[in-house]
C-alpha cells in the first residue's frame, strides 16, 4: 500500500514541471478525438428525438422558393432540450446557411435561429439553452438551407440535457473537426464544449491548477521564484492557445486561397449564397447598362441589399415593400412568386396589383431578367399595399 | 488590374501615402529618441489615415471633387502644416527629448527571441498575404461600409443631394461615422478603379501599426524582452487577426485607434522628467485620437470618455505637477467630455434604444461566455481582470492603474447596453458583443503586459 502511494506520489509529483503537465493536457484532449471518432451512439442518453430521412417531411417555403425539411410530430417541451442538431449531407454545407424555425404553444409567432457563417462541416448544433423564445411545447420545427433549392438534410436530432448528452455533443463536435471550423468576425471559434464547458474555459482551469501546483511545489524556494514562475506558466498558456489558433487560421487560409488562387483579382459576387446568386448578378450585368434603373424582386434582404452593391452603378428603385415605385428600366426577380407573368402577352403582374408590359431579356433557374417596356393600370380588385 | 503590380499600387496608395502623410505630422516624435521613433511608427498609419480621411470629408462637404491629386496633395499639405506647428512647439521649446538612456539589455535566450520574433512576423505576414487574395465577404461591408465607399469613388462626391438615389452613398445605414468608408474610397479613388480585393489593404496596415505601437510602447517603458511578449499576444488574438483578414468591418480599426489612445496617455504618464520627452507631447497626440475616436465608429463616443477618464485620475492624482500640465490636461478632458456628450445625444436620437432597469440575464450570460469560454480572446478576459483583482492595492495611483481604468471604463456603458436595453438581442444571439470589447481588446493587452512585467521586476528586486 506504501508502495503504491510512494508511487503515485512520484508521479504526482511530475507534474511539477508545467512542461509536462502542459502535455497530459495535450495527451489528454487528443486521446478523446481518438476515443470519439469510435461512434457517439454507445455512449448512451438517446437524443429524445431523431427525424431521418424516412420521418422527415419536406416542402417548399412559397414565396422566397427555398426548400424546407420539418420533423414530422414535433411536439416536445422546450425545456427538456438544450437544443437541435442538423446533419447534411457531407460536403454539402460549404458555403451555405442552416436556417431553424420554430413555433410553440407559448408563441404563435415563428421564431429563428441561424447558423450564419462558413458552415464548413456536416452538421450544426443549434444551442437555444439561452434563448428565450425556446419554451412552451415545441409543435412545429422546421429547417432550410437558405439560399439553396436543393436540401441536403439527412437527420434532425432533438439533443437532451445531462452530462452524458453534454459529453457526446462535445465529443463529436471534437471529432468531427469543430477545432477547424469555420471562422466569422462575430466569433472566431465557438469551440467544442465538454460537459458544457468551453475548450477555452477547460485549458484556463488547467492552467489554474498548474499555477497552485507550481505555488505549492514552489513553496520552498520564495515568493519572487513563485511568482516569476506562475508568469512563466501563463505566458506557456497563452502559446498552447495560440497554437489552437494558428492551425485554425491556416486551415480556413488554406481553404480560401483554393478559392481566391490569384491576387487581386476576385470579385465579391464569389462569396455569396449559392450558384443561382451568382448567375443572377452575372445576367444583370451582362445585359442592363450601366445606366439603367432597376428594381429587384426577392423576399430576402439581404439579397437586395448585396445585390444594391453588386449591381452598381445601376441604380435600384424602390424600396423593399414595392411601395412608391417608380418605373423601372429592368425589373429582376429572384426567388419571388408573388406575382404573375403572362409570357403571350408579355405582361407581368405583381402582387400588389401593379402591372407593366415586359420583354424577358433572360430566364434561369429561379431568376428572370425583364426588361420593361411600359407600366400599365393597376389590375383592378387587388389592394394597394 | 489584378497580379503583383496591382498589389505593389494597392501597398502603395492604402500603406505608404498614408504613412507618408502619418510622418510628416509626426516629424517632432520621429526626430526624437529611439523610443520615441518607435511609438510615432507605430501611430504612423492611424494619424496617415486619418488625416486623408479628414481632407477627404472637408472635399467632399464643400462639394469639391474627391479626385486623388487633390486629396493627396491638400492631405500632405495639412500634415506639413500640422507637422511644422508640433515641430515649432515641441522640439524648439525643448518638449522632445533628443537623447536616450539605453533600453535595458534582452535577459531571453537568444532562441527563445528568434522564436518569439519569427512568430510574430508569421503572423504580420500571412495577414497581408490573406488580404491581397480575398474579396470583401462580410455582411456589414456591404451593408454600410463599401456600398457608401463604392459610390463615392466612383463618383467622386459624398453625394449630398437627398433626392439623389444614393444620397450619402446610398448604404442600408447612412448615419454611420464616415472613416471607414473613406478610407475604402482612397485606395480606390487612389489605384484608379474599384477593387474587391484591395479597398481591403487598409485593414492590414493598421494591424502592423498596432503590433508596431504596443512593442514600442511596452519597450519605452518596460523592456523589449516585455515588449516581445507584447506584440506576440496582440499579433495572435485571435478576433483582432480575424478582423484584419476579414476586412471590411469598422471593430478592428476602431480597436487600434483607442490602443493609442490608451498607449499615448500611459506613454504621457510614464514621462519621466527632464530627461524624458514631455508629458504635453504626448498629451497634443493624445487629444488628436482621442478626437478621431467618434469618426471610426458610433461606440467611440463611451470610447473616448474612458480615455478622458484616466487623464482625469492622472490630473487629480498629480500632487507635484505644475498648475499649467493640469491645466492642459483638465483643457483635454473637458473637450473630450463636450464632444462626447454632443454625439451621444445625435447618436441616442438615431438608435432610439429602449432602456429599463430590467436586467437581461441572458445577455449577460452570453456576454460572459463570450469573454470567458469561447476562443476570441485567448485568455485574455482571465489576465485582464485576474491581474487587476490581485494587484488592486499596487494598481491604485500608477500609471498601469489609470491605463486599466481607461480600459475597464467601457464596460460599464457596454455592459449596460446589452443588459438593460432593448438591444440585449445582439448580446443574446452573440451578434454584436464580440465586435463591442474587441474595440478594448488591444488596450487590454497592453495592460496586462505592462502589469505583469511590473510584477516580473519587483519579484527581481525581492
Amino acid at each position: 500500500m506504501c508502495k503504491a502511494a510512494a508511487e503515485a506520489s512520484r508521479w504526482w509529483s511530475l507534474l511539477d514541471r508545467p512542461w509536462i503537465a502542459l502535455a497530459a493536457v495535450v495527451l489528454g484532449w487528443s486521446c478523446a478525438v481518438v476515443f470519439a471518432s469510435a461512434g457517439p451512439t454507445w455512449l448512451g442518453a438517446a437524443p429524445l428525438a431523431v427525424w431521418d430521412e424516412s420521418s422527415l417531411g419536406t416542402t417548399w417555403k412559397r414565396d422566397a422558393g427555398d426548400r424546407w425539411a420539418y420533423a414530422v410530430h414535433a411536439g416536445f417541451a422546450a425545456a427538456d432540450s438544450p437544443g437541435v442538431w442538423v446533419d447534411v449531407e457531407p460536403g454539402r454545407a460549404g458555403e451555405v446557411q442552416v436556417q431553424l424555425r420554430w413555433r410553440s404553444s407559448d408563441d404563435a409567432t415563428w421564431q429563428i435561429a441561424v447558423v450564419p457563417h462558413h458552415l464548413s462541416r456536416d452538421h450544426v448544433f443549434f444551442d437555444l439553452s439561452h434563448d428565450p423564445s425556446w419554451r412552451g411545447i415545441v409543435r412545429q420545427l422546421f429547417v432550410a438551407i437558405v439560399h439553396d433549392a436543393d436540401l441536403p438534410v439527412r437527420r434532425i436530432v432533438l439533443e437532451r440535457y445531462g452530462a452524458i448528452a453534454a459529453l457526446r455533443r462535445a465529443l463529436r463536435e471534437v471529432a468531427s473537426g469543430e477545432l477547424f471550423g469555420g471562422q466569422s468576425t462575430v466569433n472566431v471559434l465557438h469551440g467544442p464544449t465538454l460537459l458544457g464547458v468551453s475548450l477555452t474555459l477547460w485549458i484556463a482551469a488547467t492552467l489554474g491548477v498548474l499555477i497552485a501546483i507550481e505555488i505549492v511545489a514552489a513553496r520552498t524556494a520564495g515568493r519572487a521564484i513563485r511568482f516569476r514562475r506562475v508568469l512563466l506558466a501563463l505566458c506557456c498558456g497563452w502559446l498552447v492557445l495560440d497554437l489552437r489558433f494558428s492551425v485554425d487560421l491556416a486551415t480556413n487560409a488554406a481553404a480560401d486561397w483554393l478559392r481566391y488562387p490569384t491576387l487581386a483579382e476576385a470579385d465579391a459576387v464569389a462569396t455569396f449564397g449559392g450558384p443561382q446568386f451568382r448567375a443572377m448578378v452575372e445576367s444583370v450585368r451582362a445585359h442592363v447598362p450601366p445606366d439603367a434603373s432597376m428594381a429587384i424582386l426577392s423576399n430576402d434582404p439581404l439579397h437586395v441589399i448585396r445585390a444594391k452593391y453588386l449591381f452598381y452603378p445601376r441604380t435600384l428603385v424602390g424600396p423593399l415593400r414595392l411601395r412608391n415605385w417608380r418605373r423601372p428600366d429592368y425589373i429582376v426577380i429572384y426567388r419571388y412568386s408573388a406575382l404573375s407573368y403572362d409570357s403571350a402577352k408579355g405582361i407581368l403582374t405583381l402582387g400588389n396589383g401593379r402591372r407593366f408590359r415586359v420583354e424577358q431579356v433572360d430566364a434561369r433557374p429561379g431568376m428572370g431578367l425583364m426588361r420593361v417596356l411600359r407600366g400599365l393600370p393597376r389590375q383592378r380588385g387587388m389592394k394597394k399595399p | 488590374m489584378n497580379g503583383y503590380g496591382a498589389v505593389a499600387l494597392g501597398v502603395l496608395v492604402a500603406g505608404v501615402f498614408p504613412c507618408m502623410v502619418g510622418a510628416l505630422c509626426l516629424a517632432p516624435w520621429l526626430a526624437g529618441r529611439t523610443g520615441d521613433r518607435l511609438v510615432a511608427a507605430g501611430l504612423m498609419y492611424p494619424a496617415g489615415a486619418t488625416l486623408i480621411s479628414l481632407t477627404m470629408l472637408g472635399l467632399g462637404l464643400l462639394g469639391l471633387p474627391l479626385d486623388r491629386r487633390s486629396i493627396g496633395a491638400l492631405a500632405l499639405l495639412a500634415a506639413a502644416v500640422l507637422g511644422a506647428v508640433a515641430w515649432r512647439a515641441l522640439v524648439t521649446g525643448g518638449a522632445v527629448a533628443g537623447e536616450s538612456p539605453e533600453p535595458p539589455p534582452s535577459g531571453l535566450p537568444r532562441p527563445i527571441a528568434i522564436g518569439l520574433g519569427t512568430l510574430v512576423a508569421s503572423k504580420i505576414v500571412f495577414v497581408f498575404f490573406d488580404v491581397v487574395r480575398k474579396p470583401i465577404e462580410v455582411w456589414d461591408a456591404f451593408a454600410v461600409w463599401t456600398m457608401r465607399a463604392k459610390v463615392w469613388s466612383s463618383r467622386q462626391s459624398l453625394v449630398l443631394d437627398p433626392a439623389d438615389p444614393f444620397y450619402l452613398g446610398g448604404g442600408a445605414r447612412t448615419d454611420y461615422p464616415p472613416h471607414v468608408s473613406l478610407l475604402h474610397a482612397w485606395v480606390a479613388i487612389g489605384i484608379g478603379e474599384w477593387n474587391d480585393v484591395l479597398v481591403n489593404l487598409p485593414w492590414a496596415f493598421y494591424y502592423l501599426s498596432a503590433v508596431i505601437l504596443i512593442y514600442a510602447v511596452v519597450r519605452r517603458a518596460c523592456s523589449s524582452d516585455w515588449a516581445m511578449v507584447g506584440a506576440v499576444g496582440l499579433s495572435g488574438l485571435p478576433l483582432f487577426v480575424i478582423h484584419a483578414t476579414h476586412a471590411g468591418y469598422a471593430d478592428g480599426i476602431l480597436a487600434v485607434h483607442f490602443l493609442a489612445v490608451a498607449a499615448l496617455g500611459y506613454t504621457a504618464d510614464c514621462a519621466r522628467g527632464r530627461a524624458d520627452t514631455d508629458r504635453v507631447a504626448w498629451l497634443v497626440l493624445w487629444v488628436g485620437f482621442v478626437l478621431s475616436l467618434p469618426l471610426v465608429k458610433l461606440e467611440g463616443v463611451p470610447l473616448m470618455v474612458a480615455g478622458a477618464l484616466g487623464l482625469a485620475a492622472r490630473s487629480s492624482g498629480t500632487s507635484g505637477g505644475s498648475a499649467k500640465r493640469r491645466a492642459t490636461a483638465l483643457a483635454a478632458v473637458a473637450v473630450t467630455v463636450a464632444v462626447a456628450v454632443v454625439f451621444a445625444l445625435f447618436n441616442q436620437a438615431l438608435r432610439n434604444y429602449v432602456a429599463s432597469t430590467e436586467l437581461h440575464v441572458g445577455a449577460l450570460r452570453a456576454v460572459l461566455l463570450d469573454l470567458f469560454a469561447q476562443g476570441n480572446w485567448n485568455i485574455l478576459w482571465f489576465l485582464f481582470w485576474g491581474l487587476i483583482a490581485v494587484r488592486f492595492r499596487s494598481l491604485r495611483g500608477s500609471a498601469a492603474g489609470r491605463l486599466a481604468l481607461v480600459v475597464a471604463a467601457p464596460f460599464v456603458p457596454f455592459l449596460y447596453v446589452l443588459c438593460f436595453t432593448d438591444a440585449w438581442r445582439f448580446a443574446a444571439n452573440q451578434t454584436a458583443d464580440s465586435r463591442l470589447f474587441l474595440a478594448v481588446a488591444p488596450a487590454a493587452v497592453l495592460f496586462v503586459v505592462v502589469a505583469m512585467a511590473g510584477i516580473w521586476r519587483q519579484a527581481r528586486r525581492r
